[in-house]
């Protein structure tokens, strides 16, 4: 790394850093050095090391080689409390606030603010008006009961807490991850205040919007190794992207596309002649949906876009018979049928579903990949009722292949696979059952990069396959880069159906018009 | 979770040692997972010692009979426990098979008594799992209330005086012989095989594992959730009042006073044996364990000639080192190092 110009005090260092669990070498003699008041990003894929290594400075992994120094001081590996002590404060994805309790005594919640052992809950008050105001943001009723906030101000409610004891390095795991696109404004500014206060910001993300906008300083880590340390702008996308994949694969994924505007589309035109497989006419959900007209054709991937709150994710539980409430006509193959209100309903129809939330409604981590992928139909591999061993693996084994999932490991437990392949499962699920409409929920949240042009490109697979696709994905580029074309849902309305332009492109600044409801498209 | 996720995968040029390491990890996961089978072995061989003819065939045919009627319901709570559920009621319907077989005893031949109770055990599953599963009360509450109806009923309706069995062949599940074994320890193996199968083998048996280790996944890819819950409970009420029917002809008598224990107990096998808890774990062989390690105890202490509160003790101890085993298997398997 380069000397900074008036030699800049070094808040993190970490020297010769190694990790191993079991065969795997998360770490391997890891160097980084960490600027105070300065953001800086870690970044790779899945499995590079960049939440070993964020782990390793907030004492929460226990590495077994090298040193990790806190402003000079030497931490004990693996010790949460000296890592505290020594200033460093961590926020994971998964927050920890207490849902029944109000704002303020969550943001006190280790170090409660008291007299004489009685709680001092006007200067709990004071302090978090000031807190408030310290971070930045609008300031959040102090009585609220938090279960009843959005996932974004809880987050706030944590850095806050964070921020009670003083930090002078704050680490973040994927902070906007489980946050939607408009909301993540409030976080940056958050992150841009604590730096603005001195406090140096050690950051793991995925995101190269927030990586742009944030970080003064980008580590790029690849199987374990932290591979390059540049300074924000040194390096271009393209450049980032190679670093974290290696030459070879960083040329070819789909990842690049979607790192490098302007946006491909990658679409193909459908056949105008061929019949669509799902009509839906007049959908309606009470309080969600209004009136929603859409169909899709086989070897059609069909985006649909929106804010978070439009809709758009319960269009497609309604398609799937998750909304009991819905109602409108639905057309398989032209055939009409009462609308599906529930999922074995719309099974029997031919609409499969891979939902958002991989682990909580997706998979069932304790069974084996294999029985995950068999789950949506035990039956196709049984005869009267009793499994075929054999018939089950290898009908299991040929739809893991077709999709690049290590057929070696589907006897394994599928908690035991990373974020990207979990997702496969998924969809490979609907590869070994096949449905005529395959309805995808957020198919890449919380995957890398390398992951994610894999997982895309995969869509197109089943897509290819006659498959009808329709898709809902938070990250605009990614429906882009799929999709044939787009529904736009504002306020649970359509308010646009985005075809390709003559250059085979879905302009994107048509769908945020109408995402936004600007525009009404025809 | 990123650190997991970080963790699990496999960077490309570490494939290799990756899969020797985790077949070592298996290896090492199995043998945690036989656990409660060290347990049983070592008890055995104490038991042996203790008692040089424990062995004999004449005592283990004697253990069995004994833990037949409850062995007979851990069969059907293992279906419950493995789909996520809990069942407290099933003492109270054991005790109504009994009444219920010995009444009919009076009226007609042992064929259709069996199917009346058998039929009145379904009727009583169906209560609780349409509570469980309709009415979405939780289980351990909703089982806890039918417990306490059921039993209340009965009492009521026996005037709280056991009912004697008539005569005449209709205790031939504990009286008859086959091969040197009452025909209720081959109705426990018939009905333990059988239980193995459908956990293993059956498209039903997956739904179950399915439902117990996320519903909601389960729901969502199509499973017909709601039946497969239900059924365990009716399943299991079916085979509580079975083994009624068995109590029933050893002791002569309905007794409509519920033995609480025979609750816990059927519970407590499941759990030793190692099928967890909190559902999607678990199997038909491990509750065969749990009948053995339950069955050595009783025996043991009754040829020891030590007290009953002394076996309670020993039962405590061995579920909670059956439960700690569990958890801390499932802590070393989420921190990634087991």
């Amino acid at each position: 790394m380069e000397p900074s110009l008036s030699d800049p005090v070094i808040a993190v260092a970490l020297k010769a850093v190694s990790k191993t669990y079991g065969a795997t070498r998360a770490l391997i003699d890891v160097d980084v050095e960490i600027h105070e008041g300065t953001v800086h990003a870690l970044i790779g894929e899945n499995g590079a090391g960049k939440s070993t290594a964020l782990g390793a400075i907030a004492g929460r992994v226990d590495f077994d080689g090298g040193v990790v120094e806190v402003f000079g001081e030497p931490l004990e590996a693996g010790n949460l409390r000296a890592a505290r002590r020594n200033g460093v404060s961590a926020i994971y994805q998964e927050l920890t606030i207490v849902p029944h309790l109000d704002a303020a005594a969550n943001v006190f919640l280790g170090s409660v603010l008291s007299r004489f052992g009685v709680l001092s809950s006007r200067e709990m008050r004071r302090r978090y008006v000031q807190l408030c105001a310290e971070l930045d943001v609008r300031v959040i009723p102090a009585g609220v009961p938090v279960g009843s906030l959005s996932v974004a101000e809880q987050q706030l409610l944590e850095i806050m807490r964070s921020l009670v004891v003083e930090p002078r390095v704050i680490l973040f795991d994927e902070p906007s991850a489980s946050l939607a696109v408009e909301e993540r404004e409030a976080l940056y500014k958050a992150i841009e205040g604590l730096r603005k206060r001195g406090v140096t910001i050690v950051i793991v993300s995925h995101n190269f919007d927030e990586i742009e906008r944030l970080a003064d300083w980008i580590t790029v880590f690849r199987n374990g190794r932290a591979i390059t340390t540049s300074r924000r702008g040194e390096k271009s996308r393209a450049e980032l992207v190679r670093a974290m994949l290696g030459e070879q694969r960083g040329d070819q994924t789909l990842g690049r596309v979607l790192m490098d505007k302007p946006v491909e589309i990658h679409s193909r035109p459908v056949e105008t002649g061929v019949a669509p497989i799902l009509e839906v006419v007049g959908l309606t959900v009470p309080g969600a949906l209004e009136n929603i007209d859409l169909e899709v054709k086989p070897g059609e991937i069909l985006g649909i876009a929106g804010l978070v709150g439009s809709g758009r994710s319960t269009l497609l539980r309604a398609i799937a018979g998750a909304e009991p409430t819905a109602r409108g006509t639905i057309r398989l193959a032209g055939a009409e049928s009462p609308w599906p209100r529930t999922v074995r309903a719309a099974r029997k129809l031919g609409i499969g579903l891979i939902p958002e939330d991989r682990k909580g409604e997706g998979l069932v981590l304790l069974r084996s990949a294999a029985d995950n992928i068999a789950l949506a139909n035990l039956g196709a591999a049984s005869s009267g009722g009793v499994i075929g061993r054999r018939k089950l693996r290898a009908m299991v084994a040929e739809a893991a292949s077709r999709l690049n999932f290590p057929v070696a490991r589907l006897g394994e437990r599928s908690d035991r696979f990373s974020g990207g392949n979990q997702q496969k499962l998924l969809m490979a699920r609907w590869l070994y059952d096949r449905p005529r409409v395959l309805l995808a929920d957020e198919p890449t949240r919380g995957i890398d990069v390398g992951a994610k042009g894999e997982l895309l490109e995969t869509l197109r697979v089943m897509a290819a396959d006659g498959i009808a696709v329709i898709m809902v994905s938070s990250e605009l580029e990614e429906v882009l880069a799929v999709s044939d074309r787009v529904l736009v849902v504002a306020k649970g309305r359509s308010t646009g159906l985005i075809e390709p332009n003559g250059d085979q492109q879905i302009a994107m600044e048509d769908v945020l018009q109408a995402a936004f409801g600007l525009k009404e498209h025809a | 979770m990123s650190a997991t996720i970080d963790r699990d995968t496999t960077p490309d040029n570490t494939v290799t040692p990756n899969v020797t390491a985790n077949r070592r990890l298996n290896l090492r996961e199995r043998a945690a997972s036989l656990g409660m089978v060290w347990v049983l072995i070592i008890l055995v061989i104490t038991a042996t010692i203790l008692n040089p003819r424990f062995l004999n065939v004449g005592n283990l045919v004697n253990i069995l009979t004994q833990n037949a009627p409850v062995g007979i319901i851990a069969v059907g709570m293992t279906f419950i426990i493995i789909a996520g559920g809990f069942d407290l009621s099933v003492a109270a319907v054991l005790a109504i098979g009994g009444v219920s077989y010995a009444t009919l005893s009076h009226m007609m031949p042992a064929g259709p008594a069996i199917l009346i109770t058998l039929v009145i055990g379904f009727l009583l599953g169906l209560i609780n799992a349409l509570l469980i599963t309709k009415a979405k009360v939780n289980a351990f509450i909703a089982t806890l209330a039918t417990a306490s109806l059921f039993s209340g009923l009965t009492l009521l309706y026996t005037n709280s005086k056991p009912v004697s069995m008539a005569t005449g062949g209709y205790d031939f599940l504990s009286g008859v012989d086959f091969l040197r074994a009452p025909l209720s320890v081959w109705l426990l193996a018939i009905l333990v095989a059988a239980g193995w199968f459908t956990l293993a083998k059956t498209v039903y048996g997956r739904g179950i594992y399915a439902i117990g280790g996320n519903n909601e996944a389960a729901r969502l890819a199509g499973l017909p959730v709601i039946s497969l819950r239900a059924s365990t409970y009716v399943l299991t009420a079916m085979l509580a009042s079975l083994a009624g029917i068995v109590l029933g002809s050893v002791i002569g008598v309905g007794q409509p006073g519920v033995a609480v224990g025979v609750t816990l107990n059927s519970i407590a096998i499941v759990i030793i044996g190692g099928t967890s808890l909190l559902g999607g774990e678990g199997a038909m062989w491990r509750t065969l364990v749990g009948i053995l390690i339950f069955g050595t105890i009783n025996n043991v202490f009754d040829i020891l000639a030590f007290p009953q509160a002394t076996q309670e003790v020993a039962l405590g101890v061995i579920v909670l080192a059956a439960v700690s085993l569990d958890a801390y298997t499932r802590s070393r398997k989420r921190s990634g190092e087991a």
